[in-house]
């Protein structure tokens, strides 16, 4: 978890003392002047702390009313001065946490927590992200299959997935080799993406993309990858048949597109489908794990710790999977 | 398991149609001690008994014996292999097998053995093994850590719900590599693998439902409130019952040992006994515990590139 602390003021370092010595929490000090920069970059999930007696008189109203209406962040107020004459209002006006130094020496990690589950922002449950999906103009696909139907227009997840080394693998088998290679391959994704309620939809040679539905709340298709990406060795020593360790790369996206039945797909023209495909096969290195940062909002908090900053391609930011190694590679 | 009146009749053509009856008494003789076909015929000694009357009495006599698959068994070993240095063709032996998978039995070729196909049904002794019995197995155990802490910490409902999902996890990884789990505790499972490929499989489940909490934990919310177990893999002789109270076994007892006292959380110890029957691909996974040099030890843990 992030907090960020908002303060010119080095009287109230005693009072992160705790926060500071722990490992699940982030700390970062910046300065008041920084807040509306620092609120628009800060990771989701992240919690404020402002100082706002940091701020002149007369801009102290105007902050708060930023943090209540723009911020959309979870927040809280130090007071150092007791300038806050009705406490209440302000909890009552989307505050977490309101804290006077002068009474409270030291925050408790507990405390920050409930802090910032007092006033959830919008998008950070189920429902609030659903309806930030709908005005952000996504056209839900749903959970389920239920309600898709050929022809039309739905916002996916959209999962492209390729054997590594496949040139190496045609250079070195027969022909009947390769096809029944191609369709273990093909076999094992489709199975594995059913658990989450994916379906293969386009496939050739060695590679392919599988649509997730889209309800606006989560997206399961990140899980899934994870777990693909965890579980190489195991397909490698019981699905590959070659006795050689099988790699395979992810890109995954959120778009939209037209949907047509497997089959069914080859004039179909869509910028997320080529999008998925670009980041798969040019952007994407080996073996490696990618998605464009929009699909991380619909995932579960903890997620976003596996991944890591990989640059932009094709406007998007994009995220990079923290792979898993051997104990050779770490040295152990 | 029971044996239709077609397969006994399979089982008695088989046997009668490629050898003599001298030949099928030593071949009785393998499984019942002193055989004695005269006897349980009735059929003086100074007469040769029918081939067909001698087939009927001895497939009768393994039925009753609950003999008939081993005796099955040693009929495929005997086509395969020969029996005292002569080949022999046993006919019908296809059908035979049919019909026994038919009940709800498989093959497993590698290992010469019959086990239960775990699509239809799923037993502790896999269907075929004997009470007190002594058999080679390799054993799975996991344990969840600081499981009265999670306990405490959490409502009975979430408790509930969050081992009813790691039992589920446990049974779906274990199970589909033929595994079968011989007892929960609460807090740990012990879970036996007995047929060909048993090593590799006890391993490969520990990974996956290593793989699978790690999602889980993501799910739940990280770290901070992260359900972790310890699993430790090993393999030796162990007498089986149903009863798993009554197993007094010194394999699991080691096991019991290693995975309390030396395994670290969020991570499986695997003996060097399992080690050497494993995938090159699996043992590239393993990283050798250094603090124990005979027997070694080695451990599988998610490691993550920096």
């Amino acid at each position: 978890m992030d907090v960020l602390v908002f303060t010119d003021s080095g009287m109230i370092e005693e009072l992160f003392e705790t926060i500071r010595r722990s490992r699940s929490v982030r700390l970062s000090r910046l300065s008041c002047a920084s807040l509306k920069k620092r609120v628009k970059e800060a990771e989701p999930g992240a919690f404020l702390y402002v100082d706002i007696c940091g701020f002149e008189k007369k801009q102290r109203e105007n902050v708060l009313r930023y943090l209540k209406n723009y911020g959309k962040k979870p927040y809280g107020v130090i007071d150092r001065e007791g300038w806050v004459e009705d406490v209440g209002a302000l909890f009552i006006e989307g505050a977490g946490d309101y804290i006077d130094p002068r009474r409270c020496a030291r925050l408790t990690i507990e405390r920050v927590r409930r802090a910032a589950a007092l006033h959830p922002p919008p998008g950070s449950n189920a429902q609030g992200r659903k309806k930030e999906a709908l005005r952000t103009g996504y056209i839900l696909s749903g959970s389920d299959w239920q309600k898709i139907r050929p022809g039309k227009e739905y916002t996916f997840c959209l999962m492209y997935i390729d054997l590594d080394g496949k040139d190496r693998l045609k250079r070195n088998l027969s022909d009947d080799l390769i096809s029944e290679a191609d369709a273990g391959f093909r076999s094992y994704v489709e199975k594995s993406v059913a658990k989450s309620g994916g379906m293969l939809w386009i496939w050739n040679d060695f590679e392919g993309v599988v649509l997730f539905g889209f309800d606006g709340k989560e997206c399961p298709a990140v899980l899934m990858g994870i777990r693909l990406m965890l579980s190489r060795t195991i397909y490698s020593v019981e699905n590959s048949h070659f006795n050689v360790s099988l790699s395979f790369s992810i890109a995954l996206h959120l778009g939209n597109t037209v949907y047509r039945r497997f089959g069914e797909t080859g004039t179909i023209v869509s910028e997320s489908i080529n999008t998925v495909f670009n980041l798969g096969r040019k952007f994407g290195a080996d073996g490696g794990f990618y998605l464009t940062r929009q699909v991380l909002e619909f995932s579960p908090p903890a997620v976003k710790e596996c991944f890591i900053a990989a640059g932009r391609f094709e406007g998007f930011e994009i995220m990079r999977m923290r792979l898993p190694v051997s104990p050779a590679r770490t040295g152990k | 398991m029971r044996v239709s009146a077609r397969l006994t009749g399979l089982a008695v053509r088989a046997l009668a149609e490629s050898m003599d009856v001298h030949t099928m008494i030593q071949l009785a003789r393998r499984l019942i001690h002193n055989y004695d076909l005269f006897e349980r015929t009735g059929f003086p000694r100074n007469i040769s008994i029918p081939n067909k009357d001698a087939a009927r009495q001895i497939v009768g006599d393994m039925k009753d014996e609950e003999l008939f698959l081993d005796f099955i068994i040693h009929l495929v070993r005997i086509r395969e292999s020969g029996f005292r240095g002569r080949k022999y063709r046993i006919p019908y032996l296809r059908e035979i097998l049919i019909e026994i998978n038919n009940s709800g039995l498989v093959y497993d070729k590698v290992q010469m053995k019959f086990f239960e196909d775990s699509s239809i049904v799923t037993t502790k002794n896999w269907g075929v093994l004997r009470e007190q019995e002594e058999y080679i197995f390799t054993f799975l155990r996991l344990d969840i850590v600081q499981s009265s802490r999670f306990v405490r910490n959490h409502n009975p409902e979430e408790v509930e719900k969050t081992y009813s999902d790691i039992r589920r996890m446990v049974q779906e990884a274990c199970e589909k590599r033929n595994g079968r789990i011989w007892n929960w505790e609460g807090d740990g499972v012990l879970v036996a693998f007995h047929f060909s490929g048993r090593n590799t499989n006890a391993v490969l489940s520990a990974m996956e439902i290593l793989h699978g909490l790690y999602v889980y934990n993501l799910m739940r919310g990280g770290a901070e409130d992260a359900v972790r177990v310890r699993m430790a893999v090993d393999s030796g002789h162990c007498e089986f019952r149903h009863r798993f109270d009554e197993i007094d076994n010194d394999t699991l007892k080691k096991l019991e040992a290693v995975e309390s006292y030396n395994t670290n959380p969020d991570s499986v110890t695997v003996s060097s006994n399992v080690y050497m029957y494993l995938d090159h691909l699996i043992v590239d996974q393993l990283a050798r515990l250094t603090e124990y040099s005979n027997p070694p030890y080695y451990s599988y843990e998610l490691r993550w590139e920096r």
